[in-house]
């Protein structure tokens, strides 16, 4: 009996050194799939068509990047309830930016975490017709360079959109 | 129970006592007038994160870096509307209403035939922006142990509108008025 409760004891514990450490993009997509309650859009191919891009073009500085993409079907989930399961599975990640814009009813936000020298990104956009999720590694200077401009914030939370 | 509700209470209070100013319910209404709205939140932990990558060798940086140790978070509001007209003063009356508060203090009020700067100082520290242009409002609350000159030096940094004094270099106390 004691036995029993050691081992329920021991992998509590460990279950909860498991949430009490940051999410991975995985998990945030994983999550995200869970609290939605539908399974991300699969596109073979992409990542390695979207990786050969970065490893050329190095949009915003990024030497990383992942996407997982929700279509939205039959009206099954709304922009805000995305980026609100977004949030919710976001754990270790710091909210530093939303964007609202009203007339094509895209909101994008922008979680950011350290990484060494480089920081993670995670840009959630929700317009009306998907959610998509985007990881990226980029230097540490360049996400000073997104805060200090405006235009330079845009053009990147750009790459999480495109 | 009694110890949640002390707990809660707490977790409250701490939430409130980030931002200083309590931003009014009608912003949510301009977010709905504005073609697009921006939120940034510096808090804490990313500032001080953010100063690591600043590069010392740079003097505006170095300055930066320097205030940005005394500072507890960077808050903006932005919205960009349209057209001219799309907001009036009315619509952050709320907002300007706390600001006449005894914990403020006016240190500059620039007003052109179109545009409006203010900054303000906080009685506990830290700070107030509000830029009001015909086409775009933003809003900075800077929380933290800073001065008037400080301001100068956070001018371009971490999403705080670029504020230059009539000599052309920032400065927390000289702020130039636009004439235009």
């Amino acid at each position: 009996m004691i036995r029993r409760m050691l081992v329920a004891a021991g992998l509590a514990v460990l279950a909860m050194a498991g949430t009490a450490s940051a999410a991975s993009f995985e998990d945030v997509a994983r999550n995200v799939e869970r609290r939605l309650g539908m399974s991300r859009t699969r596109m073979p191919g992409v990542g390695f068509l979207m990786n050969s891009f970065v490893a050329v073009s190095r949009p915003g500085g990024a030497s990383s990047v992942k996407l997982a993409t929700f279509e939205r079907e039959n009206g099954r989930y709304r922009a805000d309830v995305f980026q609100a399961a977004v949030k919710e599975s976001c754990e270790g990640w710091m909210p530093v930016v939303q964007v609202w814009s009203k007339w094509d009813g895209e909101e994008v936000s922008l979680y950011v975490r350290p990484a060494g020298k480089k920081w993670e990104l995670l840009i959630a956009t929700s317009e009306p017709a998907e959610g998509t999720l985007v990881y990226l590694k980029i230097p540490g200077r360049n996400l000073l360079e997104w805060l200090k401009d405006k235009a330079v914030l845009r053009k990147g939370l750009e790459t999480g959109v495109q | 129970m009694r110890t949640k509700l002390v707990v809660c209470l707490f977790a409250v209070a701490g939430m409130m006592a980030a931002q200083q100013v309590k931003l009014p319910a009608s912003l949510d209404k301009l977010a709905e007038k504005a073609k697009e709205s921006t939120s940034v939140t510096l808090g804490p932990e990313m500032l001080s994160l953010a100063t690591k990558f600043m590069d010392s060798k740079k003097s505006d940086e170095a300055e930066a870096k320097k205030i940005a140790t005394k500072l507890r978070g960077v808050y903006i509001r932005s919205f960009e509307f349209e057209k001219e007209g799309d907001y009036t003063d009315a619509d952050f009356s709320d907002l300007r209403a706390q600001l006449k508060s005894p914990e403020w203090t006016p240190i500059v009020v620039t007003k052109s035939k179109k545009e409006t700067s203010e900054i303000y100082t906080h009685r506990d520290g830290g700070m107030l922006i509000l830029s009001a242009e015909p086409r775009e409002l933003t809003i900075v609350n800077i929380v933290g142990n800073i001065t008037a000159e400080d301001i100068g030096g956070l001018s371009g940094q971490f999403g705080v509108p670029n504020i230059k004094s009539t000599h052309g270099k920032s400065t927390g106390a000289a702020v130039k008025k636009d004439e235009e």
